[in-house]
């Protein structure tokens, strides 16, 4: 028995352009010839399963780093990973990292002038539950200024990196906040041809998650490409 | 259902976040090989701030008997074989060269029953780009090359930015994400 498995194109407009010149960026760094079809039943269909994904510890709690509480506005980031087919993903590996409270990173190539909190680690790391439930405990990022045209400032975001069944499904993605003035005029988050699209990645203030007395919460939950499995008679 | 999360790009401050890893240095397989390259601009500029994932299936194995089935069934992680399932994550270092560690790849049938050749899958994702690229390493020499179902669809004069060629080390393979050596980015 055999079964041919069917990754359902991604909606134009989904993804960004990678030629999209109001992020400077891009200007060197995109392909400029035509990307090359190649069969669905390649390899890339195939693998890494989310099982290959290996990392030691998890982190949850962003907030502290050895014994004191970083700064900043405790939030709860939290929601579930589904294919497009409907399905949870159990045990999907989710990184994560943002700035601190002040819009600073932990990385050397940051000299965005803002304090660094060394009692904020600025990355997380954890496996999906059995429903495709994931949770962290952070604090609010900052914004910052980056360069990229006169006055150039980032909107608040959390960097998602999650592995789903395959290499059509890895994605690497930022989650924004809700009412956040900045997201007009950022050309990253723009570049989402799709405006309702582009709603997707502005994570919903959830009081249902709060954590009374000690943190708000955010909902994010994120659609990977899923696999329809169509089986095919023996001998085709 | 809403529809699928879109990409955004990695930034450049991923480095402590993302979890480098290496089949070989896991010791998941013996014979592995080194391939090497630099990882360019259209202006020819290294790029120092990228991440790379690579995955294959392993040689000795050679059956690629990978279930069709709906992914992220609950036993999903009971079926772990990491043997068979060779994922390299690792980032550009400050001169734009990157080091990929693994067992030679196999040359596993497509679903389809199609042979190919031994290849790498390798996913690029850096600071200006705002969705990932994928593209593929092929080995020079391997006379599967000629008659490889995703090779032959590559016009032939692009063909040689996906084969790797060899060197003292291993494998040698610059990437070029734009110019007149643009590597070539398959659509998935």
């Amino acid at each position: 028995m055999s079964a041919v498995v069917v990754y359902a194109p991604v909606p134009a407009g989904t993804h960004p352009d990678n030629d999209s010149p109001d992020y400077g960026s891009t200007a060197l760094r995109h392909p400029k010839q035509p990307k090359i079809q190649i069969p669905p039943s390649s390899t890339e269909a195939l693998g890494p399963k989310i099982h290959a994904v290996r990392f030691d510890e998890e982190i949850t709690d962003l907030t502290r780093n050895g014994g004191d509480h970083a700064i900043g506005e405790r939030i709860v980031v939290h929601g579930r990973v589904f294919d497009t087919e409907g399905r949870p993903l159990v045990g999907a590996p989710i990184e994560i990292w943002q700035a601190n409270a002040a819009g600073r990173y932990v990385h050397i190539g940051d000299d965005h002038q803002a304090p660094l909190d060394p009692a904020f680690r600025g990355v997380g790391r954890m496996r999906t539950d059995q429903a495709g439930r994931y949770r962290f405990l952070t604090v609010r990022p900052g914004a910052y200024p980056w360069r990229n045209h006169w006055n150039a400032w980032r909107p608040a975001h959390v960097h998602f990196s999650i592995f789903g069944d395959c290499s059509l499904s890895r994605l690497i993605t930022q989650m924004y906040f809700p009412g956040d003035p900045l997201l007009e005029l950022d050309p990253i988050f723009q570049s989402i041809p799709d405006p309702l699209a582009r709603q997707r990645l502005i994570s919903a203030f959830d009081l249902g998650a709060t954590v009374p007395e000690w943190a708000l919460a955010y909902r994010f939950d994120i659609v990977l490409r899923g696999a329809r499995a169509t089986p095919i008679e023996p001998g085709r | 259902m809403s529809g699928p999360t879109p990409s955004q790009t990695i930034g450049p401050f991923f480095h402590g976040a993302l979890t480098p890893q290496s089949p070989a240095a896991a010791g998941a397989a013996p014979g592995s090989i080194l391939i090497r390259g630099t990882l360019r601009d259209g202006a020819g500029a290294s790029v120092s701030d990228a991440w790379l994932e690579s995955w294959s299936v392993r040689a000795d194995d050679g059956s690629l008997d990978t279930p069709a089935g709906p992914p992220s069934r609950p036993d999903a992680l009971e079926h772990e074989d990491s043997a068979t399932n060779l994922l390299c994550r690792t980032a550009t270092g400050p001169d734009g060269c990157f080091e990929l560690r693994t067992p030679m790849p196999a040359a596993p049938p497509d679903l389809d029953g199609q042979p190919q050749a031994p290849h790498l899958v390798l996913q690029i994702f850096a600071r200006g780009l705002l969705a990932g690229l994928s593209t593929r390493i092929y080995f020079d020499g391997h006379p599967g090359n000629d008659k490889d179902p995703v090779l032959i669809r590559v016009p032939p004069e692009r063909r040689s930015t996906l084969i790797a060629a060899r060197d003292e080390l291993g494998f040698q393979l610059d990437i070029w994400l734009q110019g007149p050596d643009e590597t070539v980015f398959f659509d998935l």
